[in-house]
C-alpha cells in the first residue's frame, strides 16, 4: 500500500511500530499534491515548511498513543490557523492571516498533528459544489467534470484524492455531508454543540457544526473523539460526556430500529440510482438484524425553505463584520466612509455571498421579520417534534445522502431551485441539531453515492456503529478512483 | 412575492455593498423565485407554536470576570489595510 | 397658551468590572490605544461572546437599587449598524427580553416626594471610540472601548422639567455610586445621558411630538438642554408650526441645539451564540443582600439616629464614602451634630480648596474623633484644632503628634493665665476703664489680647472667667 492510501487507523499503527516516519508520510502527501492538485484543486494554501516541522517534531517524540499524532490533515478555509491565512475563499478574506487558532485546531495541534494546507470552499461556505470559491473550481476525483459537492468540496476532494489522510470541514446545511456523498468518503456532522465552533467562520450560528471528512468510519470516530468536547471559547458547546467512539464501533447492531422517511423517497427528485441504492442499503440492515420502517417527517418539506430563510437572516448580520476596516478586503479608492463600506464589501464579495446578504437583509427588516424568519422558526420546532416523535419509537433514521450523484461542473449553478434541492435531506437535521453522517453505499455511472444515518441528538456513537457495521458488510469505501492519463500514480 | 429591482437596490445599500446591474437583474430574478417558495411555509399551521431561535435556553453561561492577556499591538493591526501608529485608519467622518 | 413639558432620559452607565462584557480583555481606562483587543472584541472570524458574570451580577444589583422587576430570564439581541467604532457591525444588547423593568427614583423637587419611573433597564456593550484630529483627513480608530459593559437606564416621560431632570440624575448616580456599580464620571463618559422631550398644552392628556438630544456633556449641559429646547419647541408651536421627530444635537460652547438625524429604523435581530440570562430567585437575594443602605434611606436615619438636621443628613449622605467616614467618626465620638459639623465645614471646604477626593484622605476617622476628644478635654482650643485638622489633612500624622511637635497644648494652668491677664489689664487701661464704665465689649478686645500673648493656646473659658475675677 502507498503511503497517501493510507488511513489514520493504518498510519498510526505503522508510525507506533516505527515502520514509517511522520516526515516519510507527510512528504509522500506533499508529493501527491504536486502531482494531483494542479488538476483537483482542493487546496487553496499548502503550508509544507510548518507541516514538514510538525512531522519532525512528532517523529522526534515518538509517542504515538494519540493516533492522530504525526499524521497528515487538510482544514477547510473557514478555519482560522493562527498564522496560516485563512480566506473563506472570498476575495474579501483573500489575506486574512489569524492572530488566532479555533479550538478544533489548537485541539489538534496539542495531538502533534501535521497541517498540510487548508482546501477550497463555497465562498463563507455559501453553495453546494464549491464553485462559488473565489480562487478556483474543484474537481471531483471520481469525474472531473463534476463538481466535488459543497461547500467543504476541497475538504471532501482532498480526502478522496488521497491527498490528505483526513480533512476537517464544517456542515450548516449539509456541506459535510454532500460532498463526502458526491466525493464517496465518510463525512460525519456532529450534534450541535458537540464541537466548538470557535475561531471557525460563522455561516448560522444556530446551526454550524464542525466535523471530519475521513476514508473510513473508524477514521471519522478517532477525529470526532479528538475535536469533540466543551470549550470555554464557545458558549453553545455542550457539557454532556463524550461516549467512547472506538469502542462503540463494535457493539452489537442486532435489534435496532431504524426509521425511514418515507417523504424523502416519494418524491421527483430522487435519481433512480440513488434509490435503489439506498434501499440495498436498507436492506443489509436488515440483513445485519436491524428492523428497518417507513417513517413519515411530516415537515421535512418545508425544511428547505425554513432553512433558507434562517441562514439568510443569520448570515447577513454574521457578514456584517467584513468591512475592511480591521482587516479584509479595503477598495482602493472611495470617496466618503459609506462609499469605503460600499466599495469595499461590493468587490470583496461574490455574487452569491451579496445574494444571500441582500435575502438576509430583508428577511430581517421589521416589516418582514415576523412572516418569514418566525415563521421559519416555528416551523423549526415542529420539525424537531417530528425528530423526537420518530426518535421516540426509532433508535437512527436513515435517507439518502443527496437525491442526485455529483452533478457537472456549471449544470446546476445557474438553476438556483435544482441546488436548492440538493440539500433536501441534509437541511432538516441541521435545523433540529442532530448528528448525521453520510457514508458510500453504492455507485451510479462511476459516481460515489451517499448514505446518511441521522441520530438522536448527542447520540454519535449509535451512528458510528450502524455506518461501521455497514461498512464492515460492504466495499463500497475500499472501491479506488480510476484515474484518467494524465495523472501519475506512481511516485 | 417580487423582490423588484429597487428593493434589491434598498437591501444592498441598508447592507452597505455595491451591486452591479447585472447583479441587481439576477438577484431579483432570483430572489423572486425564493420568496414565492418561502410562501409554501403559509401552508403550515403554526397558531401557538413557540419559535425555535436559541440553541441554549435553559442555564446560564457565564465567565468569571478575570483578566486575560490581549493581543499585542503587531497583532491587532496586522491585516489592517490602513492604519496609523496605534490606530485603525479610516476617511474623515464627519460627525453626525 | 401655556405648555408641559414632558422629559423621559435615556441613561448609559460604565459598569466598574475587570474585564469587558464578552471577553477577558481589561476595561482600564487610560492606556495607549488598541492596547486591550482580542479576536472577541475585533470581530473577527469565529469569535463568540463569553458573558461576564460580574456584568450580570452588577446590572440585577443597579435594577433592584432603582426598584426594578429583574426578568428571571433575559435575552440578548443584536442592534445591526455599521460604523468603525462597531467592529462586528452589530452591538449586543437587550432589546425584546431586557433584564429589568418598572423600577423607580424618588425625588423631591419643592419638596414634594416624586416618583420617576424606569421602564427599562438593560445590559450591552459599548462601541470603540473615533478620533478627529483637527486637520486631518482621516478619522483614527481606538477599540479598547468596545465591549465595555454598560446598562441602558430608560426612564418613563416622567419628568417635568429642567429641574426634575437634574434631580432624577443626581440620585441616579448617588445610588449607582453607592452600590459601587459604576464611578458615573460623565467627563470621562462612564455616564452618558440623552433626553427626549416634547412639549403638549397644559391640562392635554396625549403626547406632542418629541425630540432627541444627544452629546451632553455634563448635569449642567442636560438642564441648559432642556431648558433651550423647550423655549425652541414652544415658539415653533406658537408660531403654528410643528415639532418634527429628530435626534438634535447640544453645542455646549453656542448653547444651543442643532439638527442631527432624522427618525432611523434600528435593524435588531436575536444574538444566536448566547445562553439566556438567568436569575432565580436564591441568585437575586444574593445580589440583593450586597446592596448596602440607600442614600434616601440612610438619609432618614441619620436624621433620625444621629438627630441632625435635613439639610446635613443629605450633604452627607450624597457621598457613600462622607457618609461611611461619617459615621465612624461618630462611632468614637459622642456627639454627631459636632462631627457633622466640622465634615460639613472644615473636611468639605478642604476638600473643595484642594479639588482632593475624599477616597484618598490621609487620615483616618478615628483620628478625627479624637481631635474632636482634645478639643473637648481642653488640651486644645477649637481654634488651633482647626490648624491641627489641616495638618492632619497635609500629612496624616494623628493630632497627639501634630500638637506635641508643635508645642500645640492649650494653656489651662489657672496661675499662668492670671499672670498673663494681669499683665494685658495693666497695659491696657483705657479698655479696662471702658469695661468698668458698662462697655462689655471691652472685655472681648482684653481676651484677644491675651490670646495674642498666648498665640492663641490660653483656654478660652478659663481666660474670660479670670478676666471676669480680676476685673471686678
Amino acid at each position: 500500500m502507498k503511503l497517501h492510501e493510507l488511513t489514520i487507523n493504518k498510519a498510526n499503527e505503522l508510525l507506533k511500530k516505527k515502520e514509517i516516519k511522520s516526515e516519510e508520510l507527510t512528504s509522500a502527501l506533499f508529493n501527491r499534491i504536486d502531482s494531483f492538485d494542479g488538476k483537483i484543486k482542493a487546496y487553496v494554501t499548502l503550508d509544507k515548511d510548518r507541516a514538514l516541522e510538525a512531522a519532525r517534531l512528532a517523529d522526534k517524540k515518538a509517542d504515538f498513543t494519540q493516533p492522530l499524532t504525526g499524521i497528515p490533515m487538510a482544514v477547510k478555509d473557514n478555519i482560522c490557523t493562527k498564522d496560516l491565512k485563512t480566506t473563506c475563499c472570498s476575495k474579501m478574506l483573500e489575506n486574512f492571516v489569524p492572530p488566532y487558532d479555533a479550538t478544533v485546531i489548537s485541539k489538534l495541534k496539542d495531538t502533534n498533528a501535521v497541517i498540510l494546507g487548508k482546501t477550497n470552499m463555497d465562498e463563507f461556505a455559501m453553495g453546494s459544489s464549491t464553485e462559488s470559491s473565489f480562487f478556483q473550481v474543484t474537481k471531483n476525483p471520481w469525474n472531473l467534470e463534476c463538481v466535488p459537492g459543497g461547500s467543504s468540496g476541497g475538504s471532501a476532494a482532498a480526502v478522496a484524492a488521497d491527498e490528505s489522510l483526513y480533512a476537517l470541514g464544517s456542515d450548516t446545511g449539509g456541506s459535510i455531508r454532500q460532498p463526502a456523498a458526491y466525493c464517496g468518503v465518510v463525512g460525519l456532522k456532529p450534534t450541535y454543540g458537540r464541537v466548538s465552533r470557535f475561531g471557525v467562520a460563522a455561516l448560522a450560528s444556530t446551526m454550524d457544526a464542525i466535523g471530519p471528512i475521513t476514508k473510513d468510519v473508524t477514521d471519522c470516530a478517532i477525529v470526532l473523539s479528538a475535536i469533540a468536547g466543551i470549550d470555554s471559547f464557545d458558549p453553545t458547546s455542550s457539557d454532556i460526556p463524550l461516549s467512547d467512539y472506538l469502542k462503540c464501533l463494535h457493539d452489537e447492531l442486532n435489534g435496532i430500529k431504524i426509521g425511514i422517511p418515507k417523504e424523502f423517497l416519494d418524491n421527483d427528485v430522487i435519481d433512480k440510482d440513488v434509490k435503489d441504492a439506498f434501499l440495498n442499503a436498507a436492506k443489509i440492515y436488515e440483513n445485519l438484524g436491524c428492523i428497518c420502517e417507513e417513517i413519515s417527517l411530516a415537515n421535512a418539506e418545508y425544511a428547505l425553505w425554513a432553512y433558507h430563510i434562517t441562514v439568510a437572516a443569520e448570515s447577513s448580520s454574521e457578514l456584517g463584520q467584513y468591512d475592511g476596516i480591521r482587516y479584509g478586503h479595503r477598495a482602493t479608492k472611495y470617496e466618503d466612509l459609506k462609499d469605503l463600506y460600499k466599495k469595499s464589501r461590493g468587490e470583496g464579495f461574490g455574487t452569491e455571498v451579496k445574494r444571500r446578504i441582500i435575502l438576509g437583509t430583508y428577511l430581517s427588516d421589521a416589516q418582514n421579520y415576523d412572516k418569514y424568519y418566525l415563521k421559519a422558526q416555528k416551523i423549526r420546532t415542529l420539525i424537531k417534534k417530528d425528530f423526537e416523535n420518530a426518535f421516540n419509537k426509532y433508535d437512527l433514521l436513515i435517507t439518502p445522502t443527496v437525491p442526485t450523484t455529483a452533478f457537472k461542473i456549471g449544470e446546476k449553478i445557474d438553476d438556483p431551485l435544482k441546488m436548492y434541492m440538493n440539500d433536501l435531506y441534509t437541511t432538516p437535521v441541521n435545523l433540529a441539531g442532530l448528528p448525521a453522517i453520510s457514508i458510500p453505499c453504492g455507485f451510479s455511472d462511476g459516481l460515489p453515492i451517499g448514505l446518511q444515518i441521522i441520530g438522536k441528538a448527542f447520540d454519535e456513537a449509535s451512528i458510528l456503529r450502524a455506518a461501521y457495521a455497514f461498512e464492515q458488510n460492504t466495499n463500497y469505501h475500499e472501491k479506488r478512483i480510476k484515474w484518467e492519463e494524465g495523472f501519475s500514480d506512481e511516485l | 412575492m417580487i423582490m423588484d429591482k429597487d428593493t434589491v437596490e434598498r437591501m444592498a445599500d441598508i447592507a452597505h455593498m455595491y451591486i452591479s446591474e447585472e447583479e441587481k437583474n439576477r438577484i431579483s430574478k432570483e430572489l423572486s423565485f425564493l420568496l414565492e417558495c418561502f410562501d409554501k411555509l403559509n401552508q403550515v399551521d403554526t397558531e401557538g407554536v413557540m419559535p425555535t431561535i436559541h440553541p441554549i435556553t435553559d442555564r446560564n453561561i457565564l465567565r468569571e470576570d478575570v483578566v486575560w492577556e490581549s493581543l499585542p499591538i503587531e497583532e491587532v493591526l496586522k491585516n489592517s489595510p490602513d492604519k496609523d501608529n496605534r490606530f485603525f485608519r479610516v476617511p474623515r467622518i464627519i460627525e453626525e | 397658551m401655556n405648555y408641559e413639558t414632558i422629559i423621559g432620559l435615556e441613561v448609559h452607565v460604565e459598569l466598574l468590572t475587570k474585564t469587558k462584557i464578552f471577553c477577558g480583555c481589561s476595561t482600564e481606562f487610560g492606556k495607549e490605544p488598541n492596547s486591550h483587543c482580542c479576536p472577541i472584541c475585533l470581530g473577527m472570524p469565529g469569535a463568540l461572546p463569553l458573558m461576564n458574570r460580574s456584568v450580570v451580577e452588577y446590572a440585577a444589583k443597579a435594577g433592584l437599587a432603582l426598584n426594578c422587576d429583574i426578568a428571571e430570564l433575559s435575552r440578548f439581541d443584536r442592534k445591526n449598524y455599521f460604523y468603525p467604532d462597531l467592529p462586528k457591525a452589530y452591538q449586543i444588547s437587550q432589546y425584546y427580553i431586557p433584564l429589568a423593568r418598572n423600577g423607580y427614583i424618588e425625588i423631591e423637587p419643592n419638596g414634594q416626594k416624586k416618583r420617576i419611573g424606569i421602564r427599562i433597564m438593560h445590559m450591552e456593550e459599548d462601541a470603540g471610540k473615533l478620533i478627529h484630529e483637527e486637520g486631518s483627513a482621516y478619522s483614527l480608530v481606538d477599540l479598547d472601548r468596545a465591549g465595555v459593559p454598560l446598562v441602558e437606564i430608560v426612564s418613563e416621560p416622567d419628568m417635568r422639567s429642567a429641574e426634575e431632570a437634574w434631580l432624577y440624575l443626581n440620585n441616579l448616580k448617588t445610588i449607582l455610586s453607592y452600590i459601587e456599580v459604576s464611578d458615573c464620571k460623565m467627563e470621562e463618559g462612564s455616564l452618558r445621558c440623552d433626553i427626549n422631550i416634547s412639549l403638549r398644552p397644559e391640562g392635554s392628556k396625549e403626547f406632542g411630538t418629541k425630540v432627541e438630544i444627544k452629546n451632553l456633556g455634563s448635569f449642567r449641559a442636560v438642564r441648559r438642554a432642556i431648558e433651550y429646547e423647550e423655549k425652541r419647541q414652544k415658539e415653533i408651536l406658537e408660531s403654528g408650526g410643528s415639532i418634527t421627530q429628530e435626534t438634535r444635537r447640544w453645542d455646549e460652547a453656542q448653547g444651543f441645539t442643532t439638527f442631527m438625524r432624522g427618525k432611523v429604523e434600528n435593524r435588531y435581530s436575536p444574538e444566536p451564540n448566547m445562553a439566556p440570562i438567568i436569575i432565580k430567585d436564591d441568585w437575586k437575594e444574593e445580589i440583593r443582600s450586597k446592596i448596602p443602605e440607600l442614600p434616601n434611606a440612610r438619609k432618614a436615619r441619620f436624621m433620625q439616629e444621629y438627630s441632625l438636621p435635613e439639610y446635613d443628613a443629605s450633604v452627607i449622605t450624597a457621598s457613600k464614602i462622607l457618609a461611611d467616614f461619617y459615621e465612624e467618626c461618630v462611632k468614637y465620638y459622642h456627639d454627631p451634630k459636632v462631627v457633622s459639623n466640622w465634615v460639613m465645614v472644615e473636611l468639605m471646604s478642604i476638600l473643595n480648596e484642594t479639588g482632593q477626593g475624599i477616597k484618598n484622605l490621609k487620615f483616618t476617622p478615628k483620628q478625627l474623633s479624637d481631635m474632636l476628644v482634645m478639643i473637648d478635654k481642653g488640651t486644645i482650643s477649637g481654634k488651633i484644632a482647626k490648624d491641627v485638622f489641616r495638618d492632619m489633612f497635609e500629612t496624616g500624622k494623628s493630632p497627639e503628634d501634630i500638637v506635641k511637635e508643635k508645642g500645640l497644648i492649650q494653656i489651662s494652668d489657672e496661675a499662668e493665665l492670671e499672670s498673663i491677664a494681669q499683665k494685658v489689664i495693666d497695659n491696657n487701661p483705657k479698655s479696662v476703664q471702658d469695661y468698668k464704665n458698662g462697655k462689655k465689649k471691652a472685655l472681648g478686645f482684653l481676651v484677644g489680647q491675651i490670646m495674642k500673648e498666648t498665640k492663641g493656646k490660653a483656654n478660652p473659658q478659663m481666660v474670660n472667667t479670670i478676666l471676669i475675677r480680676l476685673l471686678d
